[in-house]
């Protein structure tokens, strides 16, 4: 990932989806975005490999247990 | 007898079942305490009518001499403001739904509380649309400089200072344990799926829980068995048999084995705090438990998970508010919002595929290590000063309350574990701290035991605001 956000691809992202950010907005929706995709690569080597995850796992492992 | 407002939940039905204490006068010291804060720090957005909350009191005793009693008989019960009372609007904190309607029903937990005798007194103050840490207008009573922590600061606040028996708070990415940590009280997240969403206004869907917040942790757990159960009409209701919350709280702890993880949970905190921490730990080897010092080695990248879930269902839930109506919603909800907005859908993909990752780390760290709890602080510092919300670490670093606060909690949310505030102890300058109890999923008995057992030996909950002294 690694993705680095700067004011163009902010403006530019928003202007695809029909968002619109006013030019006092963009440096700190682009703070607040960069935060989401530095929070990604932290756990961005966990995706690597979809196959071996278990989806039917869920967070109810104490009743498993039991 | 001690002022009735300052009373444990526990110990006020205990006064009431002996004759000692009405509900009538319950509720009126509840209502006179009401005038220890300036209004403009008010915890709560609105108060029923006096006359209205007298006549319920009063109805109450009445029942109660008929001999109908509920777990909550005569309780004065606050609701933040983003849960649904029949007869009052639900504004969420925010001014673009200042013009909504009442509601026309209740949510089913303020159905569970008044269906246990509880009374509801009006509506707590919550950041907007429960987001964010500070919760203004509402102070900490501790210090009126400082702010009670989010979202459900009002809640707390209204605790601490004794202006409600019981308050009833939600918790996304820490909205219970944070301001319960910096309030001096008791807040407690159940395992995700263990109370009914319904009728609260959501946040963010798979991450979002309602809990109480008490004085005591047996008040907690009284006040979770009237609101927890399978609701159908929610789908992230779970579907299991909901154990009682009291059921092991009168057991002592020897022998029960606790996680101490301090990688990521102890890398920044305020001076004093680890040390704080390291008491806690103490006090419950005192007790009987075993303390394993080992790290759960995914919890930074489960409070990541966190995060990026966390901001892009609510961005999800919100688009249509912030593209139309922009002008009415807070700055810093929509920039939030609109960050969100921005976020490629395979990133909110890929953290939903991490979080089945960080569940099955965490489910075995608990395994390997044979644990039924960990215990880890709930804030990485204490209430911050209300014009300058940051926190400043003992290495000189400083970090927003924003992330400080919910560092310690979110990870917990991405796995949808329960957890419960325990107050710790306080800081030299009079400064509550809480310490979070995390437990196995539908394991509340569990952490309540230990959390009881804590702090009927350490006794934090004896400490008063000094606002509320002779108030």
């Amino acid at each position: 990932m690694g993705n680095k956000v700067t004011p163009e691809t902010v403006k530019a992202t928003a202007e695809m989806i029909g968002l619109e950010i006013k030019d006092d907005e963009v440096e700190p929706v682009m703070e607040r975005l960069q935060l989401l995709f530095t929070a990604a690569d932290q756990f961005s080597h966990l995706t690597e490999n979809s196959a071996e995850l278990d989806l039917r796992f869920n967070a109810a492992w104490e009743v498993e247990q039991a | 007898m001690t002022n009735p407002c300052d009373l444990s939940l526990t110990d006020a039905k205990r006064h009431m079942a002996d004759g000692s204490l009405s509900a009538v006068d319950l509720m009126e010291s509840i209502l006179d305490r009401m005038s220890v804060i300036p209004a403009e720090y008010h915890p709560y957005v609105v108060v029923r009518d006096r006359a209205e909350l007298m006549a319920e009191a009063a109805e109450s005793d009445r029942a109660r001499a008929a001999g109908a009693v509920g777990p909550l008989h005569g309780i004065p019960i606050g609701i933040k403001d983003i849960v649904d009372v029949c007869g009052l609007p639900t504004r969420c904190g925010s001014r673009s739904m200042e013009d909504c309607a009442p509601a026309i029903e209740d949510a089913p937990l303020v159905r569970g509380f008044k269906a246990a005798g509880g009374i509801i007194l009006g509506k707590t103050v919550t950041q907007e649309f429960a987001a964010g840490t500070i919760s203004a207008p509402s102070r900490n009573p501790w210090d009126l400089d400082r702010i009670p922590g989010g979202r459900s600061g009002g809640s707390a606040a209204a605790m601490a200072a004794g202006r409600a028996l019981r308050t009833i708070g939600t918790d996304t990415g820490g909205g219970i344990r944070c301001p319960a940590s910096v309030c001096g009280v008791t807040g407690l997240k159940p395992t995700y799926g263990t109370v009914s969403r319904r009728g609260i206004y959501p946040l963010a869907w798979s991450l979002d829980t309602a809990g109480p917040i008490a004085r005591t942790v047996a008040d907690s757990a009284i006040a979770l068995d009237t609101i927890s159960g399978r609701e159908p009409l929610d789908p992230g209701s779970a579907p299991v048999r909901h154990r009682s919350a009291a059921a092991e709280i009168r057991q002592d702890i020897r022998g029960l084995r606790i996680g101490m993880p301090r990688l990521f949970f102890y890398d920044k905190l305020e001076a004093e705090l680890s040390g704080i921490f390291d008491a806690a730990a103490d006090c419950l080897r005192e007790l009987g438990a075993q303390i394993i010092e080992a790290d759960w080695d995914l919890a930074a990248e489960a409070r990541a998970v966190s995060m990026v879930i966390n901001r892009a269902e609510t961005s999800a839930v919100h688009d249509r508010r912030v593209r139309t109506h922009p002008e009415l919603v807070g700055d810093e909800w929509r920039l939030r919002v609109k960050a969100g907005l921005l976020l490629p859908a395979t990133t909110y993909l890929q953290a939903h595929q991490a979080r089945i990752v960080v569940r099955q780390s965490v489910a075995n760290y608990f395994n390997q290590h044979r644990l039924d709890a960990m215990i880890m602080p709930a804030t990485a510092g204490t209430a911050a000063r209300a014009d300058d919300p940051y926190l400043t670490y003992a290495d000189g670093t400083r970090e927003h309350v924003l992330s400080g606060y919910t560092r310690m909690t979110m990870p917990t949310n991405a796995t949808g574990q329960p957890s419960i505030s325990v107050p710790a102890g306080f800081t030299s300058a009079g400064l509550p701290i809480g310490m979070q109890i995390v437990g196995r999923p539908f394991a509340e008995a569990r952490i309540c035991r230990i959390g009881h057992a804590y702090e009927q030996a350490a006794r934090w909950i004896d400490r008063r605001p000094a606002l509320t002294q002779g108030a």
